[in-house]
């Protein structure tokens, strides 16, 4: 018997001691040298996705470009405002937004202290239009454009047709990042725990350990001066649960797109703020015109009538997001109106508001007979699901029986516009705050395939085209006349205007979160340490 | 049977459950519904020709059998290709996840001896014993806690109330005692679910070594219990051994969720994303590592006892081979 006890008093020994010489080994390395923490504490932030890559030219997640925001510079970049600025152009011109001529700045180094040369930038112009080198960018360089080395400090972009959105393209929102030529020529993977990011920015990346955290410290050579937070670090903490404990342990400062449905956890930790700000992402359905009936335009119009938007957003969002007039958020014409008057403009647009009789009415006029149809969600985004039963059950009063099925998100991306499903969903949260970025997409009716309504009139074409010719200023109305074309037609029923939230603890002070944010040119004097 | 010819067959088995293993999981990826390059250039407007050119590149509009044999080959060669998610070479995009599972799982496996072992030992000697109904309840409890779940309330009792433990993550990359300091918590929800599966294979092991009669025979003779013990676990130690290849796949398929949970970027998760991404390069270098490791690890172990009682593998006809011969 006391044998026995002292076998098991034994294995117990063995494991306390195994924990013990584990923890006082992680206690004594708490200060170690290159544990900045003690030096200087950083500003946290934890975000709920991960990546294993910093470059944003591969996968182009949205956490990539939070980062390389602030790391590699574009030719201009995004202000708090929510407006360009510039970056490594000092200034610019276009003729006929066709032929554009930058100015770059010549006090502009790299992290390492090296000047950023045209050389660089057009290397890295290059890089980001090559497809197999950058396969999620390149989509912003339009085939047969040229870059031309006017001097040492003038470069010329010469593009194939006019596009006045051109601007956006060569923002670090949108598809430029510049990097030292000479360092990316030998670089095995940039962007990857090996070859880290370089760039002009004004942090430069510290540490980055693949899947858990990226740690970013301020850069003294940038020409806007060094940045007064010292070390931004990002956290990729992907379970929800998780997140929040973190947060209420004091481990994170601020908590990145909280789930709605915990914001009262958030809200209940002592000093904690939570604000919710629109996000500027489109939520709605699509019909694809090419999959019947859906190629009757009062099939349409009954069923944009049969859903009930805000009904929807009550129940499965909590009344969060703003029920959707159109498919283009009012925030994000920041560049040209205000909120507000974005949002009076687009809600003077055609749009189907709930009414069970007139989703009646309409499939009556269709002359189409009951049918039924599928509505498929992708596994990411479950309210999609939720939302496509409510939707369902409003569809079985007028005769559309509905079956609602769940797929990999893969799945979903592959078979967007493929002619093979009648009403699919559209989620779409736009990089770059260009207005008429997914009217581009969307109103672009030159042929199968070029916008995922598979949508062919070419009435909307000449809208489209001013859009491209003028300013977005002046190519306003052209836009909205073009979006309301769709939405007459009923090619697209919007659904709601995305608002998300952030959590910040007491230890920091947060200047009015919006969407441009994390898109500014220096995002983190944004955040202030209160103590 | 000779040990070299046991040793080749063993290592033949191995070789084919991975060829095998291969070609499913290519095949399964290749019918899997997704287009890796529409995965990469996510939900935004791209010409048909800038998805081709980057199809093109990864060889995804090949044939099959074509896609299959150049895997292979490079494969041959030690050459396993880029993965399309990251577009860097698979092995430098895998080793830091590997190195954290391997740290997790070697802790865990650690752990789990220790204590599945040790306790399944405690519960054979006090059969029928409060002692044993409560390793046996105990057990039971542990083979049914869903890992995640467990998880969570260790990372909530030790980490938020206690504050003993980190919450996630792994640490500073490269100081090896603070990244084990962060897996701590995590192996030990690892642990909870495979040393009961220890716990109940050693017991039964046990069993039989405790009423043998040499058993009885040692302690007539007064021979310390320790030496008895060891006697004993010597002799109950073939099914324990030969577990492992089921506890390490035990182990390597359980850190899916327990990663998710407390954020350690490690290969579960890599392999979840990697499959619904259809990352073929990544995806099939991973199984296959997991499973050389799987099958080598058993294979040795099969090995190991057989060095120890070449009598365990002996077939009846072998049997009646050996003494026609003899």
């Amino acid at each position: 018997m006391k044998r026995q006890r002292k076998l098991l008093t034994r294995t117990v020994a063995v494991i306390v001691l195994i924990l013990a010489l584990i923890s006082l080994s992680a206690c004594g390395n708490s200060n170690a040298p290159g544990n900045d923490a003690a030096k200087e504490k950083p500003l946290v932030i934890a975000v709920p996705d991960s990546i294993n890559l910093l470059e944003a030219g591969q996968e182009g997640s949205v956490i990539q470009y939070y980062i390389q925001q602030i790391v590699n510079e574009g030719l201009v970049a995004i202000g708090e405002d929510g407006k360009i600025h510039p970056a490594l152009a000092e200034s610019w011109e276009d003729e006929n937004s066709t032929v554009w001529t930058f100015n770059l700045r010549k006090d502009a180094k790299f992290s390492d202290g090296s000047p950023v040369t045209i050389d660089d930038i057009i290397y890295s112009i290059e890089r980001s239009a090559d497809p197999e080198q950058s396969p999620s960018i390149a989509y912003f360089y339009p085939e047969g454009f040229t870059t031309e080395k006017v001097d040492e400090s003038t470069l010329k972009i010469t593009l194939p047709h006019a596009q006045s959105n051109f601007i956006w393209s060569i923002s670090n929102n949108g598809g430029l990042f510049v990097t030292k030529k000479e360092w990316a020529e030998n670089a095995e993977a940039i962007g990857s725990a090996k070859d880290l990011l370089l760039g002009s920015g004004p942090y430069k990346v510290a540490e980055f350990s693949p899947g858990s955290h990226v740690t970013l410290e301020a850069s003294d050579t940038w020409w806007g001066g060094t940045p007064e937070v010292k070390q931004v670090r990002i956290d990729f903490i992907s379970d929800n649960q998780t997140r929040l404990l973190a947060f209420k342990q004091g481990d994170v400062d601020f908590a990145f797109d909280i789930p709605i449905s915990q914001i009262g956890d958030y809200q209940s930790v002592n000093g904690a703020k939570v604000q919710t700000y629109k996000d500027r992402s489109y939520v709605g359905l699509t019909f694809d015109l090419t999959v019947k009936p859906f190629d009757n335009e009062h099939v349409r119009k009954a069923v944009a009538y049969a859903i009930d938007s805000q009904g929807i957003i009550d129940s499965i969002k909590d009344g969060y997001p703003e029920k959707a007039t159109a498919f283009t958020a009012p925030e994000q014409f920041a560049t040209v109106l205000s909120a507000d008057d974005a949002r009076e403009k687009l809600n003077a647009l055609t749009h189907y508001e709930y009414n069970m009789e007139k989703a009646k009415e309409e499939f009556a006029l269709s002359g189409a007979a009951p049918f039924s149809t599928t509505i498929y969600y992708p596994d990411s985004n479950q309210d999609l699901g939720k939302a496509s039963l409510v939707i369902a059950d409003s569809l079985k009063e007028i005769g559309i029986t509905v079956d609602v099925q769940e797929i990999p998100v893969e799945q979903w991306l592959n078979e967007m516009g493929s002619g093979t499903k009648g009403i699919d969903w559209m989620d779409y949260r736009p990089p770059t705050l260009d207005p008429a970025e997914i009217a581009i997409w969307f109103l672009d009716t030159t042929g199968q395939g070029t916008n995922p309504a598979n949508w062919t009139d070419p009435s909307v074409q000449p809208y489209l085209q001013a859009v491209y010719e003028k300013s977005a200023e002046e190519g306003l109305d052209d836009l909205l006349k073009g979006i309301d074309i769709a939405q007459e037609q009923a090619i697209y029923a919007p659904i709601w205007w995305g608002e998300a939230a952030v959590a910040y603890n007491s230890s920091i002070e947060v200047d009015n979160f919006t969407s441009y944010t994390f898109l500014s040119q220096n995002w983190p004097k944004n955040f202030s340490f209160t103590k | 049977m000779s040990k070299t010819r046991f040793i080749a067959k063993r290592l033949l088995e191995c070789l084919v459950s991975l060829v095998v293993m291969s070609f499913v999981i290519f095949s399964l990826l290749y019918i899997a519904p997704g287009d890796p390059a529409r995965s990469l250039v996510g939900a935004k407007k791209v010409t048909p020709e800038l998805l081709s050119k980057i199809r093109e590149q990864y060889h995804l509009d090949d044939p099959f059998l074509t896609q299959y044999t150049r895997w292979v080959h490079d494969a041959v060669s030690l050459e396993f290709g880029n993965s399309i998610k990251a577009g860097y070479p698979v092995i430098d995009y895998i080793a830091p996840h590997a190195a954290v599972t391997f740290q997790l799982v070697g802790l865990s496996l650690l752990l789990s001896i220790i204590i599945g072992v040790g306790l399944g030992v405690v519960s054979a000697r006090r059969k029928g014993r409060l002692t044993d109904r409560i390793i046996d309840i105990s057990s039971i409890i542990g083979t049914c806690s869903p890992s995640f779940a467990l998880g969570l309330v260790l990372l909530y009792v030790f980490s938020y109330q206690f504050g003993i433990f980190p919450m996630y993550g792994i640490g500073e990359p490269g100081n090896l005692p603070d990244v084990l300091w962060h897996l701590i918590l995590p192996a030990i929800t690892l642990t909870v679910g495979v040393s009961a599966l220890l716990i109940k294979i050693t017991r039964s092991a046990m069993l039989k070594e405790v009423s043998s009669d040499y058993a009885v025979f040692m302690r007539a003779r007064a021979i310390p219990t320790g030496k008895i013990v060891f006697s004993q676990l010597k002799n109950a130690s073939a099914p324990v051994l030969t577990s492992t290849g089921l506890v390490l796949a035990s182990l390597f398929g359980a850190t899916v969720l327990i990663e998710n949970v407390f954020s350690i970027p490690g290969l579960g998760v890599l392999l979840t994303t990697s499959v619904t991404f259809r990352d073929v390069p990544v995806v099939q270098f991973i199984a296959l590592m997991l499973g050389g490791i799987i099958c080598l690890t058993s294979a040795f172990v099969d090995i190991l006892v057989y060095f120890f009682n070449p009598t365990i593998h002996r077939t009846p006809n072998n049997d009646k081979k050996a003494k026609g011969a003899s």
